[in-house]
């Protein structure tokens, strides 16, 4: 059993659906890299769009979009970049295990894959800095840092280690929350369209037979249209992150509208 | 006349979605006929378009019921790819009916083609061939991502007719665009059905509906509200609770009928209303 | 058909190469110099990349890049691997503050050369490649399209993406709200103007994969082909057997070196 399905669970994975959202998320990946050199943060902010696809399109395609960002920096930007992509695929797997076992959805889990990424990403990326570079890849505030610790502590892995632990809890702390507001802003109707766990397809064979149940239902929907809005309000409070941020779009709302409507039934 | 298009109650629900998008659907579509569609936003006309072209059931999941079928071939039973040759869609917005894998408009048009491994040569007397019909031979080395809304909506429309389709299905293709813009699409369009392939076009524009539409559907809540022709359609006396607009010219006749001119019928085209005022004046 | 024409890459004997021929000599350099027991190989090839990068008529973003990158990367690896380098015994140069070891001297330019190598023989490859020209190299000798897919659609949407951002930066400006201030602020102000181009670039994606499908994207049982023809011409040959013959040239002297049965010209220090 294992190899095998293992290998076609991967594969299944990467449907168009799921391909198409590799190059976006590695342009968000891109945005934060940007946005936090444009704020003059000393950070990358570069997985943010790894955290999202993780949460929609599995470990693999997460995986392969933590690739393809290091690809693409070590192509335009500078190839430095390249190796790191180790660390990027590592936590892009990671970080889809995690989701996968749904500890996205709670507060505590969130932290644990926030967590888990950080410390994968420090052990990989300064095993890098050491092996490859030497100790310094000279494009950051953190080979100064380092650079700093081998004069105190006169040990190059340590330094790249502390250097590193320091930066990737603050980094990825930031990328998570981050992720995790934009996966709650997704609307519903794009989302369902994403299964993580692939089973679900299944399922959905048996219950054709209530598509006529809702027929009489559908009416009433049709005619009370407008009540339909008016009723949904109470879904705010756990949208709390999200009211403050742009209210322009108006996604939270209508989720939230989705999900009480769901719950009722 | 042969049915091209047969949709025999047809309903789909999307994963997850608290209602059925489209309520046992049935009509047919017949071979060169320009057939619209037409309802309020969110009656599931969008649906049906993707349901043509086989989108739904192998690309959105959800649950469906009913068949399709396209040139006697069961769409569920299809893929995507095969019904590609048939049935071209294009949609609302151009800038995401562009392939972003190609870095010249010629390799745009060629995108499809190459996909179904289609000889170089074949590819580049295509290209040439629906180039000159979407009048953009002048574009063919411009990066696509470079151009205006209506110049992206010639390629996608070209990519689309390149895959020589008997059926091309236009879901709102002009909404995005400036109305020069739209109307050059437009007139392609008529052009294609004249010369033979069968058009079924989602439009907001009720004017241009009535004015080349052999056939009208209203959809309404994921259900057929009406089928005729533009004038059975248009005149009901229902239509304006059906959630659609009307067009002007009947709002016209009815005023003149209200105001007591006796008409015969009322018109639903720019040439009826015309005939209809000269009518009256007399 | 001779050349990128169609993406202002400027014509040169590189341009015309095969990409794949391209490929083939950034892994024989960068091999090459890994492999060599010191710096001096890898500095003799950066000087032909060089001159490369001169005849491809892109000599000054390639120096811009080498330099940038490489005289950073020199100091910081001077100075943690020459002045703090577990291996270093002899001292060639006492800063005061800390001594400049030998050995770790020579291993940090053995880093750098390494490093630069890569670097510009990737970057000429880069500039001079139209990438549409190196997916349909890749298409023909038969790599799913899914990746070719992944290459082109990367280097184009992210561009996409950033362009987005600058126009929304440049409203953001124009309403008042500044990206100066304190660090706070600046988050604040940039925060909302993020949020709504990835949401909507992500829900953009469920309309772009229904327009690869319908184009045939992903079809089975079909060999893909391409618009675009790369021909692959004598001279890559010629050129890609010179690069493999470099290469394993540089694997046998510097087999034969580590084992000590032959000696270089040069010495350095504690080396052999």
């Amino acid at each position: 059993m294992s190899a095998r399905s293992l290998w076609r669970g991967i594969t299944a994975q990467f449907s168009t659906k799921s391909l198409v959202l590799i190059p976006i998320a590695v342009g968000i990946n891109l945005i934060g890299g940007t946005l936090s050199s444009t704020l003059k943060l000393p950070l990358f902010l570069d997985m943010i769009g790894t955290t999202v696809i993780a949460c929609l399109s599995g470990p693999w395609v997460a995986a392969l979009c933590g690739l393809l960002t290091n690809v693409f920096l070590a192509l335009v930007a500078n190839p430095v970049y390249l190796p790191y992509a180790l660390s990027s695929v590592l936590c892009g797997l990671v970080i889809g295990y995690m989701v996968k076992a749904g500890l996205f959805k709670r507060i505590w889990g969130v932290v644990l894959v926030w967590l888990a990424c950080a410390l994968v990403n420090t052990v990989t990326a300064s095993l890098i800095t050491v092996f490859v570079y030497g100790g310094a890849t000279g494009v950051n505030g953190t080979s100064v840092l380092t650079a700093a610790l081998v004069v105190a502590v006169k040990n190059i892995v340590i330094s790249v280690l502390s250097s590193s632990m320091l930066e990737n809890l603050i980094d990825k702390g930031i990328t998570v929350l981050i992720a995790y507001v934009i996966v709650r802003r997704i609307p519903k109707r794009f989302l369902s369209q994403y299964a993580l766990d692939g089973s679900e397809d299944q399922a959905d064979l048996d219950d054709l037979d209530d598509l006529d149940e809702d027929e009489d239902e559908d009416e009433r929907e049709a005619t009370g249209a407008s009540s339909r809005e008016s009723s949904a309000r109470p879904g705010k409070i756990d949208g709390a992150m999200e009211s403050e941020r742009d209210p322009s779009t108006g996604d939270p709302a209508d989720l939230a509208c989705e999900r009480t409507q769901r719950s009722e039934r | 006349m042969t049915e091209v298009i047969r949709v025999d109650d047809f309903s789909f629900r999307y994963r997850d979605a608290d209602r059925t998008t489209l309520k046992r659907v049935s009509f047919s579509v017949e071979q060169g006929s320009f057939f619209c569609i037409v309802g309020a936003n969110g009656s599931g006309k969008s649906t049906l378009c993707n349901a043509l072209v086989g989108l739904i059931p192998h690309y959105f999941v959800g649950k469906s019921r009913g068949s399709v079928r396209i040139e006697d071939r069961d769409v569920a039973a299809s893929t995507i790819a095969d019904l590609s040759r048939q049935v071209g869609l294009v949609f609302q917005n151009p800038f995401n009916q562009l392939s972003y894998t190609a870095g010249t408009v010629a390799e745009e048009l060629a995108f499809g083609l190459g996909n179904h491994g289609v000889s170089r040569e074949t590819m580049h007397a295509k290209v040439a061939r629906v180039a000159a019909l979407m009048h953009i031979e002048d574009l063919l080395d411009k990066n696509p991502l470079e151009l205006s809304g209506g110049q992206v909506q010639r390629v996608a429309l070209g990519s689309t007719l390149i895959m020589e389709p008997d059926i091309l299905v236009l879901d709102e293709c002009t909404a995005q665009l400036d109305p020069l813009g739209s109307e050059e699409i437009f007139d392609i369009v008529k052009r294609l059905n004249q010369e033979g392939i069968t058009v079924v076009m989602v439009d907001h524009d009720m004017e241009r509906v009535a004015r080349c539409a052999d056939q009208v559907m209203v959809l309404g809540a994921g259900r057929v509200r009406a089928l005729g022709t533009p004038e059975e359609v248009f005149t009901d006396p229902d239509a304006e609770k059906w959630g659609i607009d009307i067009p002007d010219y009947v709002k016209l006749g009815r005023g003149l009928e209200d105001a007591g001119f006796g008409l015969s019928d009322l018109p639903v085209r720019e040439d009826q209303a015309v005939g209809m005022i000269r009518e009256a004046l007399r | 058909m001779p050349g990128p024409a169609s993406n202002r890459i400027p014509d040169s004997p590189l341009a015309r190469m095969h990409p794949m021929a391209k490929i083939a000599g950034v892994c024989s350099l960068g091999l090459a110099t890994l492999v060599w027991p010191d710096f001096t190989l890898g500095l003799g090839i950066i000087v032909a990349l060089f001159i490369a990068a001169a005849l491809a008529r892109v000599l000054r973003p390639f120096s811009g890049v080498m330099l940038g990158f490489g005289i950073p990367v020199t100091l910081m690896l001077l100075f943690i691997q020459g002045c703090y380098s577990p291996r270093n015994t002899r001292v060639i140069l006492d800063l005061g503050f800390a001594q400049l070891g030998l050995e770790g001297s020579l291993y940090a330019a053995k880093i750098v050369v390494t490093l630069l190598v890569f670097l510009g023989s990737f970057y000429l490859t880069n500039k001079t490649t139209y990438m549409g020209r190196l997916v349909a190299a890749l298409t023909q000798i038969g790599v799913p399209s899914k990746v070719g897919y992944l290459i082109l659609a990367s280097l184009n949407v992210v561009p996409q993406m950033q362009r987005r951002i600058a126009v929304i930066e440049q409203s953001q400006h124009a309403r008042g709200l500044e990206t100066g201030g304190s660090l706070i602020s600046r988050v604040r102000a940039f925060l909302p103007l993020l949020g709504p181009v990835v949401l909507s670039s992500l829900t953009d994606s469920q309309e772009r994969g229904m327009t690869l499908e319908t184009r045939g994207f992903g079809i089975r049982g079909v060999r893909q082909t391409s618009y675009l023809e790369v021909v692959w011409r004598r001279s890559d040959t010629v050129v890609t057997i010179l690069f493999t013959v470099f290469l394993v040239l540089a694997l046998v002297l510097s087999c034969l070196s580590r084992a000590g049965l032959i000696t270089f010209a040069i010495q350095w220090g504690g080396r052999a």
